[in-house]
């Protein structure tokens, strides 16, 4: 037992050092979660955009960049889920990869929905001086071969966790030396996959 | 005054004028002129190098010329540099490079053209060229200095057009990760400027003059120079700078009297008095019609293909489609763009209201510098 309280002790002391607990001031703070929604958010919107062929072309390709530019580079990877028989298959996409699959799907129709409102963790100051946060999203599925068809040839339920990363930059605006929070985003991973009841 | 706060007063000015007695400028500057014909012979920098040598030292640094250099004279100047940076006294040292000749970007890097490089083949680049992140950059840096300053006038064209057509377009590239740095260029990444009818270049003139003001921190040099050129190229010429630096800097302190004037350029050619009638044609853009014209670009009824012209016409009211565009959240910044990337967005996101939070326009009426929300 006392061992296991060195242990719990020990790894305590590795993890706060790993993050630093400084609070953030608290505009920082409401900056830093407006910010990172309004990424995620237009990550939201792409992703649908994209997915929709009914959409014009030209929209659909403009955003696949835009989408691209969310992220902190094309290196990030979109993890992507699918169920077949009651199994989950995982693959890992490079975005840009991502999204052009996403683009080229061999249906009918894609309809991808966001299900629920973003949920996110605070915002960590990390060793490297930069700043992470988590992100939820909560995706719908749907997928028909035969436009005619309501009922979905595939769908699925998806909760998905995007890594964001903030690293303070510099400018120069007016006459002064300004800091930048650009947050970015990183690898988005897949938490649970279900099929619709 | 008291007693105690006159004596607090002295103490303050003592320690402030002991640290900038401290203070140890160092400078190297390059100007290359004498290149091949193959290359192209540039008329100025020599003449933008000598000037600004002067200049440095009427700044209090202590200054390596070089003109017309080669590969190996470059190469051993940038070594002699980073000694006499790392000989000084750790984090009171302030570096300086300069240099006017021919320059290109190539695989993510800036390229200093040597007057001997003999350029067949794209590989030659890095062989035959000098790299600025690499060599110049990375070496200022590894010195401890307190600060350094780069500053290019070399966005001229690309010299070596036959073999290196697939490097696109001309210039040079901004920097990433110049960290306590700050880099100034002659145009904004990846376009060319002007070289200038006069004794100099036409951005080197402009930032001979705006040095010789006292009393000005370093940004407000940039953005005095960035003012004029925009002015004097007819809105064609739109200079770059990026920092990452946390102190400041002045080139000619507030309290002393501004030196001799070293360099003046000739009179206004004839180029730039054409582009001044040129730029007569002014644009009328108030922020309410902005406002109403970039909220536009996201209606979603309005077919994207109208929305793509309607946007290649907003981009005519910008001094030049990299113009500076800040999105904010509040009172921050969140994002620092250019005006070709926000109207590109713009034109992909869901229905959403513009508010502009500031917008400086030039003589013209057109926008050089823009801040606004996005909701």
């Amino acid at each position: 037992m006392r061992r296991i309280i060195f242990l719990n002790f020990i790894l305590l002391l590795l993890s706060s050092s790993a993050f630093a607990q400084t609070e953030l001031p608290e505009d920082l703070k409401e900056y830093f979660k407006k910010s990172i929604l309004a990424k995620v958010k237009r990550l939201e919107h792409y992703i649908t955009l994209i997915a929709d062929k009914s959409k014009d072309e030209g929209l659909r390709k403009s955003s696949i960049n835009q989408a691209v530019e969310l992220f902190e580079d094309e290196n990030k990877k979109v993890q992507i889920s699918s169920m077949k028989n009651g199994v989950q298959t995982v693959v890992d996409r490079p975005v840009r990869t991502y999204f052009d699959r996403l683009y080229a799907i061999t249906a009918d129709r894609v309809d991808i929905t966001f299900y629920e409102v973003i949920q996110l963790t605070d915002v960590r100051l990390g060793p490297d001086k930069r700043y992470y946060a988590t992100a939820y999203i909560f995706q719908d599925t749907k997928i028909y071969y035969n436009s005619h068809s309501d009922i979905p040839d595939y769908s699925d339920r998806t909760e998905k966790a995007i890594d964001i990363t903030i690293k303070p930059d510099t400018t120069i605006v007016g006459d002064k030396t300004v800091v930048l929070y650009p947050a970015k985003l990183g690898n988005i991973n897949v938490k649970e996959t279900k099929s619709p009841k | 005054m008291s007693f105690p706060r006159t004596f607090l007063v002295v103490l303050v000015l003592l320690i402030s004028t002991n640290a900038l007695a401290q203070e140890k400028r160092v400078a190297l500057v390059i100007g290359n002129s004498k290149y091949s014909k193959e290359v192209g012979m540039l008329p100025n920098p020599v003449n933008d190098a000598t000037d600004m040598a002067s200049q440095l030292k009427n700044s209090g640094f202590e200054v390596q010329l070089i003109t017309d250099a080669t590969y190996a004279q470059m190469r051993e100047a940038v070594k002699q540099f980073y000694d006499k940076l790392s000989a000084g006294p750790k984090d009171q040292v302030v570096g300086l490079f300069y240099y006017a000749g021919h320059g290109l970007q190539y695989q993510n890097e800036n390229y200093l053209v040597p007057v001997d490089a003999a350029v067949q083949y794209e590989d030659d680049i890095a062989r035959l060229c000098l790299p600025v992140q690499r060599v110049v950059l990375s070496n200022m840096q590894r010195a401890n200095s307190r600060m350094n300053i780069i500053i290019l006038d070399a966005c001229r064209n690309n010299p070596f057009p036959a073999t290196t057509r697939a490097l696109g377009n001309g210039g040079l590239g901004e920097m990433a990760d110049a960290r306590g740095s700050f880099v100034a260029y002659a145009t904004a990444p990846g376009s060319v400027a002007s070289d200038g009818a006069g004794k100099n270049g036409l951005y080197t003139q402009e930032l001979l003059k705006a040095m010789n003001m006292p009393g000005l921190l370093i940004e407000q040099v940039f953005k005095e120079v960035r003012r004029n050129v925009l002015h004097l190229s007819g809105e064609k010429q739109y200079t770059w700078d990026s920092s990452n630096i946390l102190g400041d800097f002045y080139f000619i302190p507030g309290n002393q009297p501004a030196p001799v004037v070293i360099a003046r350029a000739d009179p206004p050619p004839s180029a730039i008095a054409k582009n001044e009638a040129k730029r007569e044609m002014n644009v009328v853009v108030t922020k309410e019609s902005l406002e109403k014209e970039l909220t536009a670009l996201t209606n979603q009824s309005i077919p994207f293909k109208d929305r793509q012209v309607a946007k290649e016409r907003v981009l005519k009211y910008f001094v030049v489609p990299y113009a500076k565009v800040y999105t904010m959240i509040g009172p921050r910044i969140d994002e620092r763009l250019t005006a070709s990337k926000l109207l590109d967005r713009l034109v992909t996101l869901p229905e959403s209201t513009i508010t502009i939070t500031a917008i400086e326009n030039s003589d013209s009426g057109r926008i050089v510098e823009l801040s606004l929300e996005i909701e």
